[in-house]
């Protein structure tokens, strides 16, 4: 059953349900899908989870990815990862998901839809600011006439092409790939598609990464130029 | 490029509620989990070591205690084979002395028992002599024995030289003058009277006699005075031939035994 025709570019376009300008489309609709795996799990998990020795595999699995999201964050920000592991690692586990789950048959994305992709960019655009006012309060802001004032608009520019990079970055990618699968199917239905969906899986995990590693390095130059600068003018 | 404003907001929404429950539900809980798994096995970790530390330092100590007891095992063996040694020579001596006082009282007991067959063997042999001389001189000369006892021994008495008849005559001298003759046989009047016509040439008449019977076999005659005596006696024969005898048996009986105690070699 294709929910998303060929000529269906983002999963918007399919609307389950409309109320006024209320529309539940398939984005929301997967979107949900993938929130109640990670809810279910994060409950079955968190429920039993024991510091012992022992452990059940599923906790064993959440804690090799927590720890590794831990890992990375604590080697790009290196800063206490506790701080910027709810929303980093939400952020990784969100898309890795989203994109994981291409294989089985039937499902779209909510990345290869450009809204998502974009209000996760846009989250990652307000939480840069979030981050470096709780760090660095209205120092932060000074960060934007550096050199000098005249700078400022290039750094807005800057904050603001950055997201759209990353929104489009994702989209494209997610997206080219479902639509390329598709034309594939259609071209060589047989041995080729495997490829490309393995290949696909590989995209998809490295975009998440992508995405979650731009994110908290955008934090993390929000929040350590100053921490630096500070330590600079120490006498 | 579409954008759907609705899902843009709802999925911010979405994004920012997906971020609470999972922090809520997963990430503190199973961070937390893994610190307390840290530290639990950071602690095990110290607490191994401590006891691995306190485990060597405990077998240096058993170690060194260990030592220390080889070595006074060693000693207290060094000491009980000195001991021992000790005690060995002390009963070894003890055995030979024991040997040495055995083999005395063996050789004592020896002598004994040699004298007493000797005084027995004399005794013996001075009867059969006796009995023997007795019936040869009956056999040959058809006499009695104590006849000729007295004829030799009146024939001792008249063979005395001038020096022994001075003796006699001071003998007589010095006190009451009286001779005793002892026999070993009850002198009949005629023996007596040949005594003294044996005898009578060397005294003066007013001498009294006084006949003693001896209890032993063994005397024959003997003439006594004050501290003067003239005897024939089978004894006398008889000592020499105890001397033959006693020659004879320290030929084949020595009195010393061999000087190494063969006893002690046995024992060691």
């Amino acid at each position: 059953m294709e929910i998303l025709s060929l000529n269906q570019i983002s999963p918007d376009q399919v609307i389950f349900f409309q109320w006024g300008f209320i529309r539940i489309s398939a984005t929301l609709v997967y979107t949900w899908f993938i929130m109640g795996i990670l809810i279910a799990l994060a409950l079955l998990v968190g429920r039993t989870a024991t510091s012992d020795v022992k452990m059940s595999r599923w906790q064993n699995l959440l804690e090799v990815v927590v720890g590794g999201i831990r890992e990375q964050i604590h080697e790009v920000s290196q800063d206490n990862p506790d701080h910027y592991m709810a929303f980093i690692g939400t952020l990784f586990l969100f898309i890795g998901l989203s994109n994981l789950l291409l294989i089985v048959p039937g499902y779209v994305a909510p990345t290869s839809s450009l809204t998502t992709t974009a209000a996760l960019a846009v989250t990652v655009f307000l939480a840069v600011p979030i981050y470096g006012i709780s760090r660095n309060r209205l120092g932060y802001f000074k960060e934007y006439f550096q050199p000098t004032f005249i700078f400022f608009p290039f750094h807005v520019m800057g904050e603001l092409t950055r997201t759209l990079a990353l929104a489009i970055r994702l989209f494209g990618n997610i997206m080219s790939h479902d639509k390329v699968i598709a034309i594939l199917l259609a071209v060589t239905p047989l041995f080729f598609p495997i490829v490309m969906h393995a290949l696909g899986l590989l995209i998809g995990m490295v975009q998440a990464y992508i995405f979650s590693i731009l994110a908290m390095v955008y934090i993390a130059s929000a929040t350590q130029v100053h921490e630096e600068k500070a330590n600079k003018d120490k006498p | 490029m579409h954008i759907d404003w609705f899902v843009f907001a709802a999925q911010i929404v979405n994004f920012l509620i997906l971020v609470g429950l999972l922090k809520f539900f997963l990430y503190d809980r199973i961070v937390k989990a893994m610190d307390a798994r840290q530290a639990g096995i950071a602690s095990r970790l110290e607490e191994a070591e401590r006891l691995k530390g306190e485990a060597r330092a405990r077998f240096v100590e058993l170690e060194e205690k260990n030592q220390e007891l080889r070595e006074r095992a060693g000693e207290i063996l060094n000491q009980a084979n000195r001991d021992a040694d000790a005690e060995r020579g002390r009963l070894m001596a003890l055995v030979g002395q024991e040997a040495q006082q055995s083999r005395q009282r063996w050789r004592e007991s020896l002598l004994r028992e040699r004298q007493v067959f000797f005084e027995d063997l004399r005794a013996k042999a001075g009867m059969s002599i006796l009995t023997t001389i007795r019936r040869i001189l009956q056999d040959l000369a058809d006499e009695d024995l104590e006849d000729r006892m007295v004829q030799v021994f009146t024939g001792l008495v008249r063979g005395i030289g001038e020096e022994q008849q001075e003796l006699l005559r001071r003998s007589l001298d010095s006190g009451t003058p009286q001779i005793t003759l002892r026999s070993a046989f009850e002198l009949k009047p005629n023996q007596r009277q040949k005594i003294l016509d044996a005898i009578g040439p060397y005294i003066s008449k007013d001498v009294s006699f006084r006949y003693e019977i001896s209890p032993s076999p063994l005397s024959g005659i003997e003439l006594m005075s004050h501290g003067y005596k003239l005897a024939w006696s089978i004894g006398d024969h008889l000592s020499t031939l105890e001397e033959d005898f006693n020659r004879v048996l320290k030929e084949e009986i020595p009195e010393e035994m061999p000087a190494e105690g063969v006893h002690g070699e046995e024992i060691r």
